[in-house]
């Protein structure tokens, strides 16, 4: 394919992985923070399940005008993302952090409560443990440095067989990663992600409320 | 070929870094030709737009990758008009199945032609294009970029050539 040699590259561009747009004049934040507030109101009108005809109607605006609202290019009025939100049910905050912080979350981005149970059979033994997801939010340092998985977990737990008790449970994994944004897998193997010492784990999900 | 992805770095924030993930969120790739940053066709098809060119593809990446960072549907976050199916194709003869490349229309004039890998974006050309329709040569260039993306995704491999 002669894809890249059909383009001219520039020597600038040539160079190591630099920015595409290097030559370019600095970006205004002040028109990408226009853009993410028309990416956050688009992102909640399709959570509330609205088509923006719909929300039009509601507000007695023309569809028109919710084009230009999530396009990102209009300078909005508090009124407009208030009257915006509050037709879909929501209110909103201003909401101050550090540029290098996490923002915060969304209602699109909230987890459902996961109750968890891991089961395995380690050489015979029964091991029980309790599950707690945690979201990147709360590790948010890994969450800068944007090296985090899309989900974690914890695990603390007791193997409850004879001749094991809970001090030796500090010889279970602690920290386990999923790969998984929605722990979709119901029968998820970690076989091989697990200590040696544990020959067959499977991760069953049940979501309560 | 062997191809490669990397994630889509937009020029912000700076200094280049990701974009911030949510769990959720459609994550940017561009394809490479080589491990070689200068191999990337996303950067080839940008070096050749003129400046003002430039200027509308750089906003029109960083509007991707803010609503890309939502995690809702694409289609959902852009009007009909801005984000729909370009064309689709079969990605062998007699298949069962057709692959779907979508179009984001951009600022100005840009395209972004793309196809969907799981909850991945993959970038396959972005043209400046003043004509709504593609030219055949243009449509069977992006069509060999997305055979060559699939057929990463048929041996598994996307994952072991992300970069």
């Amino acid at each position: 394919m002669s894809h890249s040699k059909s383009a001219s590259l520039s020597k600038t561009s040539l160079e190591a992985d630099a920015d595409m747009f290097a030559d370019l004049p600095p970006l205004d934040p002040f028109e990408i923070k226009k853009d993410q507030i028309a990416a956050q109101l688009a992102a909640l009108l399709s959570h509330s399940g609205k088509t923006r005809t719909e929300i039009a109607d509601a507000l007695g605006w023309k569809k028109s005008r919710i084009t230009s609202i999530l396009s990102g290019r209009s300078n909005l009025t508090t009124r407009t993302i208030w009257d915006f939100c509050s037709s879909l049910s929501f209110d909103f905050d201003v909401v101050f952090r550090r540029a290098s912080q996490p923002t915060a979350q969304q209602p699109w981005q909230q987890y459902s409560a996961e109750a968890l149970t891991l089961s395995a059979i380690t050489q015979g033994n029964l091991v029980v443990m309790s599950v707690e997801e945690h979201t990147p939010e709360k590790i948010a340092a890994d969450v800068k440095n944007g090296t985090n998985w899309p989900s974690y977990i914890t695990i603390s737990g007791f193997i409850s067989t004879e001749n094991r008790d809970l001090e030796k449970s500090s010889r279970l994994p602690t920290f386990l990663d999923l790969a998984s944004p929605n722990i979709s897998a119901i029968d998820y193997s970690f076989a091989g992600k697990i200590k040696p010492e544990i020959d067959l784990v499977q991760l069953s999900k049940s979501t309560s409320t | 070929m062997t191809i490669f992805f990397k994630r889509l770095k937009v020029g912000h924030p700076e200094p280049l870094s990701m974009p911030q993930d949510a769990p959720n969120s459609w994550k940017t790739y561009t394809i490479l030709e080589s491990r070689q940053p200068q191999s990337c066709m996303t950067r080839a098809d940008i070096a050749a737009l003129d400046t003002s060119d430039r200027h509308d593809a750089r906003t029109s990446f960083i509007a991707l990758v803010n609503r890309a960072q939502t995690g809702e549907p694409l289609t959902e976050l852009y009007d009909k008009k801005r984000c729909h199916e370009a064309f689709t194709f079969k990605p062998f003869e007699n298949s069962p199945i057709e692959i779907k490349v979508w179009r984001i229309w951009g600022a100005g004039a840009i395209r972004i032609y793309f196809i969907y890998l799981k909850k991945n974006i993959i970038l396959l050309r972005t043209i400046a294009k003043r004509k709504q329709k593609l030219s055949k040569g243009e449509e069977g260039e992006i069509k060999s970029i997305a055979k060559l993306v699939l057929g990463c995704i048929s041996q598994h491999e996307f994952e072991d050539r992300t970069l």
